[in-house]
């Protein structure tokens, strides 16, 4: 491991993303394959870092509360009731160009 | 985030709730892991649509906009109702040792009990996206979770590809180092 030192290690953690997508160029694929042939613990991270991956895609899927849309039905048609004055001040934009912030 | 539903489905309650509801639901959910939550920032997301679709002027699809409003309104519920400290992002979450290289890696990956543990990890998954600051958590949401792509994801975050890949890369080694802390916290405990 005689280069693997902290900015080594901390480059290839840098570009481990683009390394797992394969959007890296070729000259830093070259750079990442041949650090982790030397560095156990940027393979370690690598390997749990996909697993993490796998964790994510494999999460139970949202269960819907029940009753919820009936609820929503209610809720919708009670706010529009009780608020009829017209878009909000702090409405989204009406267009996907300019994203509104909390 | 395609769909083949016309945009007169913003206009109308029953039809927005029908073809939208259940997406909604689910982005506010895993935003705010709490079904409370989601439900508060489901209806606002829902009646802030009706307000304002009669001048959304966006593209055929409106999942983009329904996105945005949804996150927007989960964001802030999650804000009010903050369960957790966020952690800091700003450098990378590795640790190195006095010799420079990582320390405390854990490779989990290759646990033969890791099938085993599978319900204690989602539960510990759940609370480091929780405790993720907003924007990083909104990356592993809307990417890891819902599927949506790069490109897309950072049009929906305001951000550059670059901006993005960086926030999602650094909430996925994040979430590593959790897991890499509970795996050890697990082991110690069955030594002892």
């Amino acid at each position: 491991m005689s280069d693997c030192n902290a900015s080594t290690c901390k480059r290839v953690a840098d570009l481990l993303l683009q390394f797992r997508d394969g959007s890296l160029p070729a000259e830093d694929l070259a750079f990442v394959r041949e650090h982790l042939h030397r560095c156990p613990p940027c393979v370690g991270i690598f390997d749990s870092y996909q697993e993490v991956i796998d964790v994510l895609q494999r999460l139970q899927p949202v269960r819907m509360p029940e009753g919820l849309m009936e609820r929503m039905r209610h809720k919708v048609a009670e706010g529009a009731s009780m608020d009829d004055e017209g878009p909000c001040e702090d409405a989204e934009p009406c267009s996907d160009e300019e994203p509104g912030e909390a | 985030m395609s769909s083949d539903a016309p945009i007169s489905a913003l206009l109308d309650p029953e039809l927005l709730i029908e073809r939208y509801g259940e997406r909604i639901f689910r982005l506010a959910r895993r935003m705010t892991n709490n079904d409370a939550d989601a439900e508060d920032a489901m209806q606002n997301t829902l009646i802030k649509i009706l307000k304002n679709a009669g001048s959304y002027r966006g593209e055929s699809d409106p999942m983009g906009w329904i996105y945005r409003i949804t996150l927007n309104e989960a964001r802030e519920i999650h804000r009010k109702h903050k369960r957790r400290p966020a952690v800091s992002l700003d450098s990378l979450p590795i640790d190195f040792d006095e010799s420079n290289h990582p320390t405390g890696v854990h490779d989990f990956s290759r646990r033969p009990d890791k099938d085993a543990m599978a319900g204690e990890v989602d539960a510990q998954i759940r609370e480091a996206i929780d405790e993720l600051p907003d924007g990083y958590r909104e990356a592993v949401v809307l990417h890891d979770l819902e599927g949506v792509p790069y490109a897309e994801a950072a049009k929906l975050l305001d951000l550059s590809l670059g901006g993005f890949k960086t926030r999602l890369h650094r909430a996925r080694l994040h979430l590593r180092k959790r897991l890499d802390q509970f795996f050890t916290a697990h082991d110690a405990k069955d030594r002892s």
